[in-house]
């Protein structure tokens, strides 16, 4: 009787309502709730995994018609180059690309750059918040060095559009695969509502399908209007990095949620 | 470099705002002030700064005045802001001042020595006593001030805050809006209602001299439950509700995402926060502090000597204590009902109703708690 009550405390006390609005108390079994909660995580993101999968070759017909009407809207003097994604015999995709002509960064462009640059790091001083100031010299910094590279390189310009672009869709789709399993690994372990589970799905991977062209056309428009000298920056500064900054922003606001309640009215 | 166009510029800025737009959470986050502390601190409150001010005006203003009307009598005169005030002399009575008719006093009164308010008056000035201050029934006060006790009325009213260097007794039916502050003891009579009271000593209704805890001598370890997480820095994070055996003892802080049921004589050693409702049975005792995010019941005699915060509704059975002389506690929740017998030391804040329940109300709830744990025991034990 001992050894039960000290090692199934629940079972010691039968509670009667204590009061009028108590409830008797429910025991969850012992160790069942972890080895569910894992098998229900990699089910779940294995279930989205291979939804994307089967969804990509839609998504990438929207990605390409979303990228061509962006940029005859902007009347970009850009072409969207496809090539397919084959495994095997199937074709899962379209691999994108923005093909711009632009000229190599000439000294007139790079001094430019290289005077925003200082005038850039000397106003970070004027900055009172510590991480706008940081964030400010650190992005000067890159560039500075991207600048003095492509000065050293001379007229070889080892950049284009079309390679930032392919590897900037490439490391995109790589990033919007792999979300199901890093949401599996911990949103959907901690998560108990599968409410709340499916919603947050839905708007991390949403977004980051919303969030591929548009970065793209971005891409182009700010290399059109600012030179391939800045491709070296923004590859640093807003490619897979500000792609993992944004998911790690979506997962940890998605953790703070409370439980949410579907209602049928 | 090309030049900026319109539509460029219009699409630069959506797509910006848009790509951007998952680190506005963690923006507001960072721009927003660090989040309140648990208990409120030692800082000097709103109410006591308040009575800190007023004393401080009759101290300065009225010194003179006290001393002159304590020789000739009553003195009346006026600020510059035109508030009227009185000062009443040793041997002075405020009935005697007033018009037999008068229902509304609309003067500071100061009183050298003792001050009695009539019955059903309305005063909505400063009242400052240097002796004691008698309240009596159905007046309404909007501050009062004395250098020794105060006693409040049947069914009298202070909607402000009333400060004693003494004690502070109120009747049946009182109602304290604002802050009762108190140097040594405040007594609240049943059926009374508060908000804030701060004391080292503060007694809820008839306080019989409180019993020693009917607690077993020994007390069982308690396990941790199945449901458990225990991250090894003496912490049980329990995903579900739990409860503990009556005769248990926890030597762990919980963290608890349902509800909390603590058995008769248990003892729970660290803090506990509670995400569900926290029932306490009788003469149980939480030696850290408590928080719940539901409501709290709390049987008959038991101890609680850390702070206890509970965003709904606290009900406590008769002889329990919260906090003690040497470590003054603070007990805050939504609303508040001690039964009559409960006693606290340092502050007790309803931040929307407290009561005193007259121990007639609640006793048939205290019983059948009793017999209903007695059962419970009796049938596990079978």
């Amino acid at each position: 009787m001992k050894a039960s009550r000290t090692s199934r405390p629940h079972v010691a006390i039968r509670m009667r309502p204590v009061f009028s609005t108590h409830k008797p108390l429910k025991t969850e079994p012992l160790v069942l709730p972890v080895l569910e909660r894992v098998l229900q995580s990699v089910a779940l993101g294995t279930a989205l995994t291979i939804v994307l999968v089967l969804a990509l070759n839609p998504l990438s017909k929207l990605w390409l018609e979303t990228l061509h009407d962006l940029t005859g809207w902007l009347s970009l003097d850009a072409q969207v180059i496809e090539r397919s994604i084959r495994v095997g015999q199937a074709t899962l995709g379209v691999r994108l690309g923005v093909n711009m002509e632009s000229p190599a960064p000439d000294w007139v462009t790079l001094t430019l750059h290289g005077i925003m640059c200082l005038g850039i790091f000397g106003m970070s001083w004027a900055a009172r918040s510590m991480p706008l100031r940081c964030g400010l010299r650190i992005l000067c910094g890159l560039h500075f060095l991207g600048l003095l590279m492509i000065a050293i390189q001379g007229n070889a310009f080892p950049y284009s559009l079309l390679d930032h672009t392919r590897v900037l869709y490439d490391s995109s789709l790589i990033w919007l695969l792999l979300t199901p399993a890093l949401l599996a690994t911990g949103f959907f372990l901690v998560e108990r509502s599968w409410f709340n589970r499916v919603i947050a799905s839905a708007l991390i991977i949403g977004f980051e399908i919303l969030a591929l062209p548009l970065k793209l056309a971005l891409h182009s428009v700010l290399v059109a209007l600012l030179s391939p000298a800045a491709i070296p920056l923004l590859f640093l500064a807003a490619g897979p990095v500000l792609d993992i900054l944004l998911l790690a922003a979506l997962y940890a606001w998605v953790l703070t949620w409370p439980q949410l309640k579907f209602r049928l009215r | 470099m090309s030049s900026l166009s319109l539509t460029t510029g219009l699409f630069l800025l959506i797509a910006c705002c848009m790509l951007l737009a998952p680190l506005w959470p963690a923006l507001r986050q960072w721009r927003s002030p660090p989040p309140p502390a648990f208990a409120p601190n030692n800082e000097r409150s709103e109410w006591d700064a308040a009575a800190h001010a007023a004393r401080q005006q009759v101290q300065c203003g009225f010194a003179k005045l006290l001393e002159l009307s304590a020789r000739d009598g009553v003195i009346r005169g006026a600020h510059q802001d035109g508030t009227a005030f009185m000062v009443l002399g040793a041997k002075d009575y405020l009935s005697e001042q007033l018009p037999p008719s008068a229902r509304h006093l609309r003067m500071q009164v100061i009183a050298a020595r003792h001050l009695d308010i009539p019955g059903e008056l309305v005063c909505d000035r400063l009242i400052f006593a240097q002796g004691k201050l008698n309240i009596a029934h159905n007046a309404i006060l909007k501050t009062a001030l004395s250098q020794r006790d105060a006693v409040i009325g049947p069914r009298a009213r202070i909607r402000h805050w009333i400060r004693a260097e003494g004690r502070i007794d109120a009747a049946e039916g009182a109602l304290l809006l604002g802050c009762a502050s108190a140097g040594q003891e405040i007594n609240v009579a049943r059926r009374a209602r508060f908000e804030q009271l701060k004391a080292p000593v503060l007694r809820f209704g008839r306080c019989e001299p409180l019993r020693a805890s009917a607690a077993p001598a020994h007390l069982l370890p308690m396990q941790a439950p199945g449901n458990a997480f225990i991250p090894g820095d003496g912490r049980w994070i329990i995903d579900g509700d739990m409860s503990i055996p009556p005769g248990h003892n926890v030597n762990a802080r919980l963290v608890i995402s349902g509800s909390l049921l603590v058995g008769t004589g248990s003892r729970v050693r660290g803090d506990i926060h509670v995400m569900g409702d926290l029932v306490v049975h009788h003469d149980a005792t939480l030696n850290g502090a408590a928080r719940c995010d539901g409501n709290m019941r709390i049987g008959e005699c038991c101890r609680l000597e850390g702070p206890v915060l509970v965003a709904g509704q606290l009900a406590a059975g008769s002889q329990t204590l919260f906090g003690s002389v040497e470590q003054l506690s603070t007990v805050v929740a939504s609303e508040i009902r001690m039964q009559e017998g409960c006693m606290a030391h340092g502050a007790v804040w309803a931040q929307r109703r407290g009561e005193v329940l007259a121990e007639s109300a609640s006793h048939s709830a205290q019983s059948s708690t009793r017999q209903g744990t007695q059962q419970s025991f009796t049938s596990a034990h079978a």
